[in-house]
């Protein structure tokens, strides 16, 4: 999968990013798959727990899918669509990191979606995410694959 | 550190040293300012005799001695962030801020390297070396006298700590099994044998008000 990169943050094509949640978006038919972007589990550390809301659970856009610990921080992980969770990966229950390892294989909620036609004209593509990351990546003083 | 233009803050000193009542309370505030009901708040508390664990447990973070606490018929309670188990006594002092924020994941060692220093810069004014030691603890001496740990929803930030004041340390490190490189604790006794929750609790309202906020004290 080609992609875009920054300090080692890698941006792969084929998804949609929301760089405020610091998640990815992956559509197959009608459902979406989410997971942590490159930078977003470089700045958050080490995971070492995630509890993602259950399936049936409805969410709005920007509201708690999952929450997130490291190094003694619990913090949200938000939705990017609004919609259904429909699944959760099992995976990441007990090795949370994986999502550090390869946080675009690691996914970590599938949701279908309720308003795609509103909602996904507001993340962007793989080199927009990348452009946009950069400030951020600077802010936050990451390399990404050095944890 | 940046002043907070009279950024108001409301102060609740804990009247109870029931630990379940206490971490009910805090769980209360933390959505109280996530519902935007409340202002920024400071939580002042103390328990009986307890440990006090994270959501989940770690071999990062330490653990307890669960037979020995059975034996030693200590109650262990769960609390609202995350890290791993800390032991309380009177000689403990707990401080929570509760702060409004836009939301999102931010850096714990950011985190708690902001708020530890409302707690340093008091300590330093009662005579007390202390200094931020990452990822989370406040030290003196090379000791560690404070834990924190963390939590935020959508529009708060809790972040809390312990404060050893005149702990009993025996009792402390035969239930606690600290984490891989922990550093030994010391209550603060150790530099100042008259210190006490009333003088550090007095100096941290001072270090809020001397950094711009507006400080409205009440009891619980």
């Amino acid at each position: 999968m080609s992609q875009n990169e920054y300090k080692g943050c890698r941006f792969p094509e084929g998804l949609l990013y929301d760089v405020d949640y610091h998640v990815w978006v992956r559509m197959e038919s009608d459902i979406a798959t989410i997971g942590a972007t490159d930078p977003g589990q470089a700045y958050a550390g080490e995971i070492i727990y995630i509890k993602v809301k259950e399936p049936g659970t409805v969410l709005d856009r920007g509201a708690i899918a999952a929450t997130v610990e490291s190094a003694k921080y619990m913090g949200p992980m938000r939705a990017p669509l609004s919609g259904t969770v429909i699944e959760v990966n099992p995976i990441i229950k007990n090795q949370p990191s994986a999502i550090n390892s390869d946080p675009y294989s690691t996914w970590v909620l599938k949701v279908k979606p309720s308003k795609p036609e509103d909602e996904l004209k507001l993340l962007l593509d793989s080199s927009r995410a990348a452009e946009r990351y950069k400030p951020i990546i600077e802010e936050w003083g990451i390399e990404c694959g050095k944890q | 550190m940046e002043k907070s233009s009279q950024r108001p803050i409301r102060v609740i000193f804990s009247q109870t040293r029931n630990p379940e009542l206490n971490l009910a309370k805090e769980k209360a505030i933390f959505f109280e300012v996530e519902s935007r009901s409340s202002p920024d708040t400071l939580f002042f508390w103390i328990n009986d005799e307890c440990l006090v664990a994270g959501q989940i447990k770690s071999a990062k973070y330490g653990w307890y001695n669960q037979k020995l606490a059975e034996e030693m018929k200590i109650p262990v309670y769960k609390r609202f962030t995350g890290g791993g188990v800390v032991y309380h006594d009177l000689g403990n002092l707990n401080w929570s801020f509760f702060v409004r924020t836009n939301g999102g994941f931010r850096s714990p060692e950011k985190i708690f390297r902001e708020y530890s220093k409302f707690i340093i810069e008091s300590l330093k004014q009662l005579g007390l070396d202390a200094y931020f030691a990452p990822p989370n603890r406040i030290e003196v001496a090379g000791k560690k006298v404070s834990g924190m740990a963390a939590r935020s929803g959508l529009k708060c930030l809790l972040v809390h700590g312990t404060l050893l004041l005149n702990s009993n340390l025996e009792r402390l490190n035969l239930l606690c099994i600290p984490p891989p490189e922990s550093p030994e604790v010391a209550n603060l006794s150790q530099w100042l044998p008259d210190i006490n929750s009333e003088m550090v609790m007095k100096a941290i309202v001072s270090t809020m008000q001397k950094n711009g906020y507006q400080v409205d004290q009440s009891p619980s």
